[in-house]
């Protein structure tokens, strides 16, 4: 059982929340802004594609990065023009989004790159990973904070950086308070859709960049359908995570772990078959959010039905 | 309000007409990016049109699962309930009707079949009654449980195909049980299609889904839910109830069109066989207003479409994931209800439209 509990699984932590993280950041401000935003799915796989597709035609990634967030923000722009201006519910415009990221990158694959299914680019030079000196060489710290991608680093700084906007600019009060009392935004001369808007088109690029991370993060492929409800752990994190930066990327770590240690138990081959390790983060992500919402029914009544 | 004939209703015409809208638009649309990416602009249409023209019996084909996966959607969708997990009950009920088959194979003809779709039924049901559940006893948002269980029914379903009922000899390589006994196969119509007989539970469904929304009690309660469940609450309505039972109709519809594609058309249960139509079935559905009658209607455009979607993959190399994306852009301008005020306002369209009172934010409040 010692493979099992490896320092090589908090790396893998590591690499696996990156892209949810990233994805729970900007939905988080969606949800405090009071927009139910399940299109993450949608915007990650938009963000997967653009990325691979730029790098490819630009050969560099950074620039396929680049692409991915403008992607991103693109398919979040249609989304936020649908919900906020045409009044769409929000449920049925991220159904469509997320149909159309689907349909659409499957449609490019074929259009654009010429293959169906999956799609490899050759001579591409990966994204370096960066070795913190002092912390390597600690146990545990080590493989949790060194050698990671720009991107791993990038999801840290966009908790932080989350945390600080929402907290601590008046753009982040103006988001609460939309969540929160939408008339008293009104009142004070702020149009509550424009905020909305703002919070919608930055949950895209962040879509965008965890796109990114899972496309050309360490291997470049891009696959059909390739997010595999990243999106849907996503929101599940932010609703476990009571809409709180920090809380929110705590779950998200937490359901990396799940997803490393499925993964690990696969490469341990302890007996049990990988399709059923594979449900291991889903229906953990479905008990955690069926706590969180049992707690928060116990603190707050019943908030619904 | 009546027409002057008296036969039908104005708001169902305008319905009609605005839906119909809605379609011409999203196609123009898709048209307009085909002529874009350098493709014939006219491959949708003609692929469609082929489709109902030399080939209808596929077009039926598709429509047979289309309309079930519609109703499925209505059922919940009329309480106000949001079943996104209609791929995973599809699922969980195409693989038990086909377990069934595997392995009480020497159940004579008839019986098979009831004993099948009733296990496909009850499979169906079960795995959406797990998502009510969380619901009505812990608040578990059901938007969100029934999409993740969504990924743990086709993990499941690989595993069923992969280790305890995998195939053997021609099947062994292609993820897949053996084929089921031909007693339990569906008899096909208009050969040499895949079409069969399916398509008559799919319009007998359709009308008991009417009666059960339009005429019972239950019905009524479905739809003052959805309006207002509070308010429902309070006229003395058992809420969760009536949650659970809108899911447990809608889970058991979504397992019903899992058994009819074993049944009627692959005669095996293939692995990850058809992603995406329980998504097809709420766009049915959504088309046809969550009507189950409308559902007959607008399940046989997108079968239609669909079946024209490999059609024009042949005749014009459109790659068909472009009928996804029709699909996709006409869910948006549905949600966005575009053409809306163009279309009712049909006497005076010229006036400038006003501006639609700005009301509350929806769903994020709501929850």
């Amino acid at each position: 059982m010692n493979s099992i509990v490896d320092p090589d699984v908090l790396a893998a932590m590591m690499r696996i929340s990156t892209p949810i993280v990233l994805a729970a950041m900007g939905g988080l401000l969606c949800m405090r802004a009071a927009v139910f935003n399940i299109a993450l799915e949608g915007f990650m796989l938009v963000g997967a594609f653009s990325a691979i597709y730029v790098a490819h035609l630009t050969s560099s990634v950074p620039i396929g990065i680049i692409g991915a967030m403008a992607a991103g923000m693109a398919m979040s722009a249609i989304f936020g023009m649908v919900v906020l201006r045409f009044r769409a519910d929000v449920i049925i415009a991220s159904i469509a989004i997320n149909l159309l990221a689907l349909g659409g990158t499957a449609f490019l694959l074929r259009t654009l790159l010429g293959s169906s299914g999956v799609f490899r680019p050759t001579g591409l030079e990966p994204l370096p990973s960066f070795t913190i000196p002092l912390i390597d060489d600690i146990s545990v710290l080590g493989p949790l904070l060194s050698g990671h991608t720009p991107l791993v680093y990038g999801s840290l700084i966009v908790v932080a950086l989350t945390y600080f906007v929402l907290f601590h600019t008046s753009f982040g009060l103006a988001v609460r308070s939309v969540g929160e009392a939408p008339n008293a935004v009104r009142t004070a001369g702020l149009d509550p859709d424009r905020i909305r808007m703002a919070a919608v088109i930055w949950s895209g690029a962040l879509c965008g960049l965890a796109g990114a991370h899972l496309s050309t993060g360490y291997v470049f492929e891009f696959s059909e359908n390739m997010v595999q409800g990243r999106g849907y752990t996503a929101f599940t994190a932010i609703v476990f995570g009571l809409e709180h930066p920090i809380w929110t990327f705590l779950a998200c770590l937490l359901f990396a772990l799940a997803e490393a240690f499925g993964i690990r138990m696969q490469l341990a081959d302890i007996g049990v078959p990988p399709s059923i390790l594979n449900t291991f983060p889903y229906i953990f992500a479905i008990v955690v959010l069926t706590l969180g919402s049992a707690l928060r029914q116990r603190r707050l009544g019943p908030q619904a039905i | 309000m009546r027409s002057p004939l008296a036969l039908v209703d104005v708001s169902v015409l305008q319905t009609l007409a605005r839906q119909i809208v809605l379609i011409v638009m999203a196609l123009v649309l898709a048209s307009i990016v085909l002529y874009l990416m350098n493709y014939d602009p006219f491959a949708i249409l003609k692929g469609t049109y082929r489709s109902i023209i030399t080939d209808f019996g596929d077009t039926i084909r598709w429509a047979t699962p289309l309309i079930l996966a519609g109703l499925a959607a209505a059922a919940a969708f009329r309480a106000g309930v949001w079943n996104l997990g209609i791929d995973g009950q599809l699922y969980f009920g195409a693989a038990t009707a086909a377990i069934v088959g595997l392995v009480a194979s020497d159940l004579p003809f008839p019986l098979s079949i009831v004993a099948a779709m009733l296990a496909g039924i009850v499979a169906g049901a079960i795995w959406a009654l797990l998502a009510a559940l969380l619901r009505v006893l812990w608040g578990a948002n059901e938007v969100v449980t029934t999409l993740l269980l969504n990924f743990v029914a086709f993990e499941v379903t690989d595993y069923l195909v992969l280790e305890p009922f995998k195939g053997t000899g021609l099947m062994a390589g292609t993820m897949s049980t053996n084929r089921i006994p031909d007693s339990f196969w569906l008899e096909r119509i208009l050969h040499p299609s895949q079409a069969n007989i399916g398509i008559f539970l799919a319009f007998a469904l359709a009308l008991v889904l009417a009666f059960v929304l339009f005429r019972t009690t239950t019905g009524y309660e479905f739809k003052l839910i959805r309006q207002n469940w509070r308010f429902a609450r309070h006229g003395g309505v058992d809420v969760k109830q009536v949650v659970v039972i809108s899911m447990l109709i809608s889970g058991a519809v979504a397992g019903l069109v899992g058994v009819v594609e074993i049944l009627g058309v692959h005669h095996r249960f293939p692995a990850r066989f058809s992603l995406g139509l329980g998504f097809d079935g709420i766009v049915v559905s959504l088309l046809a207003k969550n009507h189950p009658i409308g559902i007959i209607a607008s399940g046989f455009f997108f079968g239609a479409l669909r079946n024209g979607a490999m059609n024009m993959e042949r005749l014009t190399d459109v790659p068909r994931s472009m009928v996804e994306v029709v699909q996709a852009i006409f869910v948006l301008l549905v949600s966005a209800q575009f053409a809306m005020g163009y279309v009712s306002n049909l006497r005076n369209w010229r006036w400038r439209r006003e501006r639609r009172p700005r009301r509350a934010h929806s769903r994020g409040e709501l929850r």
